[in-house]
């Protein structure tokens, strides 16, 4: 009778506890925060991150080390408002989303990856929403935190309890037009990257149809094609920002074309459903 | 000047005190050879320096400290070099959307090499049946066979072949060896790297091997393993008189250490013939069974090692 | 010779390959269909307006950027990430032939997407006023700005992983912010060089493109002089610099 042998190579199963499809969704929201900020990862991936963050945050610093310094905020300076803020941090935010979303889908599905999150407790819709949520906390993140700098540095100039009571609702406001503007980029960003091999022609590729859709629809709306000013991709957070946030200062192109910032709201909601749809199908396919 | 292993009579590749640093990494050091014609197998294991060596000797990489020849010239200067010197490199080269037809044939244009010989190259991988068909669909083998005949169709003189074999099955292996071998013996240079002893034995007649960025051995391959026998191989014997064999065994001439944990013993000797024959009678006059004899160092990396340590 | 026509069919396939092509395509078709929209019941003078105002910005500010781009990064940069590049190097050709029919291969891929995007645009000009006079001009000052874009974002591929977010800061950061709101810092800009030359062709465009000029002056030999200065220097940098680095990483 042949014999046989097994020899004992050290390995040992896992003997804490099993998290299941929780702790699963978790491990991968943490990957994805990971990947989208750069962490452990070489420096030259956290620059960019970094340097975004920086250029969102610094001027709200900047305003309040000033107003703490002279003892009262110009309530009259409004190039630094709440709604002028996300001026900056939209343009900054459309960028970021544009590199992140190849960053979080791409390299699972050309690396071939995607077969070991199949081979974990996990659905293709817990995947999408984990990566999607690690995106959303990032972007939210620095697109809400200026406001939160900017109105703890005015309760601190101004009297923190009157200014809170009197200001609160500022704090949600513009919170909810951080999720806007997450909403009405990323889930394009997202079903354009399920579907390239590179990173770059994603980035390139969304940003291109963004920005060349508020162009066109800026000259369609002139010609007096107005429900072309619904398709200015670009054009509908802001708006819906303005409105959420009560300022008037700006003529947006779907406002030009004599849409209410409801029914921007309400096309950001539709596309945001129908490429969230059209995302888990694709990733479906993929996985 | 031949004075060394690592040195060849007539050189048609030479490597003059090579150093690559990546940063803080050291992947070659200081390594001093040369490649004449026939095949050389470049040996080592994974992470060893090897793959950087090869990119250096064909002038993909700028050496940090030391120069290299090839043909004569420095193939970073004189891309005339390349008109006979050719690399298949270990990583996937190709290009997905062209078949593998023309991928040689590209090979070929870049090169000036006549068209007439792509039919001839594909052949001489065995790839006809494939060879129009796109490389997306390709399998590992099939790619590195794709690049193999990329490189024949210039009839190279120098020929660097960097883990050629990977992913090939058993058949394509045998098919590539026999290839590479009849280049060899028509008088081409033909480095060959591979971590794997069976498979550059099989091929090269000389052999250099690279562990932690150094040259650790050189010369042909039956000189290196009577090189290796010099070393004391470390031997495992399980037995349930572990103190008492310990013991006997060091009476005897045969070992130059034995150490003890339990009913196992660490034996360290440079007869392992001797030793097979030495422990069992032991065990028999002990009255004791021998539950295990098994050498411990018997993998390439432990050997190289050990070869590095003793320079 | 030969070589070089070899590495210009084999990078065109590469830049014109898959999906890409499909989707800039479709980006492309853009200022056609602004074009044919927006010159409803017009003049064939206020349709020429028109088509300087939206679709041709549409073409140079958005379509000729983005494809170049794309393109222009991806050349060099494609081949070092998937580890051809030492297929191309190791080969008995001059290092600034390889780079040379690299930018050559590229402009073309480039070049025929915003033409033919141009072309339409015009073409539906034509069908709306009659007048096809751009035609020529929009060719040849796509070709130059093309050039422009493809010789720097080559070398930029190259350089940086990160050449497509540079071009993106530089297209449309400083390109279609900073340019435009401090006139002086036209020159610095790459799209400007092609309508530098289509403004000296079309006289009557500088009404509308003025502004977009900043302070340069209309003129088609300067713009090919400026073009022709930034492919050479880009080959002669390239090409340096493939001599002098690692061409592969560790």
């Amino acid at each position: 009778m042949a014999e046989g042998v097994v020899f004992d190579l050290g390995y040992r199963p896992h003997e804490g506890p099993r998290l299941g499809r929780g702790g699963a969704r978790w491990a991968l929201y943490r990957d994805g925060l990971r990947r989208v900020l750069g962490l452990r990862r070489r420096m030259r991936r956290k620059v960019f991150p970094i340097v975004l963050m920086s250029i969102a945050v610094m001027p709200a610093l900047f305003f309040v080390a000033i107003g703490v310094v002279a003892g009262q905020f110009d309530t009259e300076l409004t190039f630094f408002g709440h709604s002028q803020y996300f001026e900056l941090t939209g343009v900054m935010a459309l960028i970021f989303i544009a590199l992140a979303a190849g960053e979080l889908l791409i390299p699972d599905r050309v690396s071939g990856t995607l077969a070991v999150y199949a081979s974990r407790p996990l659905t293709t819709i817990d995947y999408l929403v984990g990566r999607t949520l690690s995106l959303a906390t990032v972007v939210v993140g620095f697109l809400w935190l200026p406001h939160l700098v900017l109105f703890l540095g005015r309760a601190w100039v101004a009297g923190f309890g009157s200014y809170v009571a009197d200001n609160w609702p500022t704090l949600w406001q513009t919170l909810l037009a951080s999720f806007v503007y997450f909403l009405a980029f990323a889930p394009l960003a997202l079903l354009i990257a399920s579907t390239a091999k590179r990173g770059s022609l994603a980035s390139v590729l969304f940003l291109g149809v963004t920005i060349v859709s508020g162009g066109a629809a800026a000259a369609l709306v002139d010609a007096g094609f107005n429900a072309t000013g619904l398709l200015a991709l670009n054009q509908q957070p802001g708006y819906v920002k303005d409105w959420i946030l009560g300022d008037s200062a700006r003529t947006w192109i779907p406002e030009q074309a004599g849409y209410e910032p409801v029914v921007s709201l309400v096309v950001i909601l539709t596309l945001a459903a129908l490429f969230g749809l059209l995302l888990v199908v694709r990733q479906k396919k993929a996985s | 000047m031949t004075s060394s292993p690592a040195i060849v009579a007539d050189p048609i590749i030479e490597v003059e005190s090579v150093s690559k640093w990546f940063g803080q990494k050291v992947a070659v050091s200081d390594i001093s050879c040369s490649f004449g014609r026939g095949i050389t197998g470049l040996l080592g294991p994974n992470g060893a320096g090897k793959t950087t060596l090869l990119r250096m000797i064909c002038g993909l990489l700028r050496p940090s400290d030391g120069s290299v020849r090839v043909l004569g010239a420095d193939p970073r200067r004189d891309p005339s070099v390349y008109a006979k010197t050719v690399l298949v490199p270990e990583e996937d080269a190709v290009y997905p959307f062209l078949t593998g037809r023309d991928f040689v044939r590209y090979a070929a244009d870049l090169a000036g090499a006549p068209r007439s010989a792509v039919d001839g190259a594909i052949t001489s991988v065995d790839l006809q049946a494939a060879a129009d068909r796109p490389i997306s669909g390709y399998s590992k083998g099939m790619r590195q066979r794709a690049k193999v005949a990329a490189a024949l169709v210039t009839t190279p003189d120098v020929l660097v072949l960097d883990e050629p074999l990977n992913g090939t099955d058993p058949l394509q292996r045998a098919h590539l060896i026999d290839l590479f071998r009849g280049l060899g013996a028509s008088g081409k240079t033909v480095i060959v790297s591979s971590h794997v002893l069976a498979e550059v034995e099989r091929m090269a007649d000389r052999v250099l091997a690279v562990v932690d960025g150094r040259l650790a051995a050189a010369g042909d391959i039956t000189a290196i393993r009577r090189a290796m026998a010099d070393i004391p191989y470390r031997v495992r014997i399980e037995t349930g008189e572990g103190r008492r064999m310990a013991a006997m065994l060091m009476e005897t001439d045969v070992v130059s250490s034995v150490t003890v944990t339990g009913a196992v013993l660490h034996v360290e000797t440079s007869d392992l013939g001797a030793l097979g024959v030495t422990v069992p009678r032991i065990a028999r006059d002990l009255d004791s069974r021998l539950a295990g004899f098994e050498p411990e160092d018997e993998s390439l990396e432990s050997v190289f090692r050990y070869l590095v340590r003793r320079r | 010779m030969r070589a070089v026509l070899a590495i210009v069919r084999v990078s065109l396939r590469q830049a014109l390959g898959g999906k890409r092509i499909l989707a800039l395509g479709l980006v492309g078709l853009i200022p056609a269909l602004v074009m044919w929209l927006s010159s409803r019941n017009l003049t064939a003078r206020a349709a020429m307006n028109q088509f300087h105002d939206a679709p041709f910005a549409i073409l140079f500010l958005m379509v000729l950027p983005i494809c170049s781009l794309v393109i222009g990064s991806g050349a060099m940069g494609d081949e070092r990430r998937d580890g051809t590049l030492s297929f191309l190097l190791l080969r008995p050709i001059p290092r600034s032939s390889i780079v040379g029919a690299k930018l050559v291969a590229s402009w073309l891929a480039a070049t025929a997407i915003v033409v033919g995007s141009g072309v339409v645009a015009v073409v539906a000009l034509g069908v709306r006023s009659g007048d096809y006079s751009p035609l020529l001009p929009v060719i040849i000052g796509v070709a130059i700005s093309t050039m422009a874009y493809t010789a720097v974002f080559l070398l930029l591929g190259h350089l940086t992983s990160r050449a497509v977010l540079i071009g993106l800061v530089y297209v449309f950061i400083w390109e279609s912010s900073i340019t435009f709101a401090a006139p002086g810092l036209a020159n610095v800009s790459l799209f400007r060089i092609g309508i530098t030359a289509y403004t000296a062709m079309v006289p009557e465009s500088l009404r509308q493109l003025g502004d977009v000029m900043g302070s340069l002056d209309p003129g088609t030999w300067g713009a090919v002089a400026k073009v022709v200065v930034i492919a050479a220097l880009t080959v002669t940098a390239l090409a340096s610099l493939l001599r002098r680095r690692d061409a592969v990483s560790e």
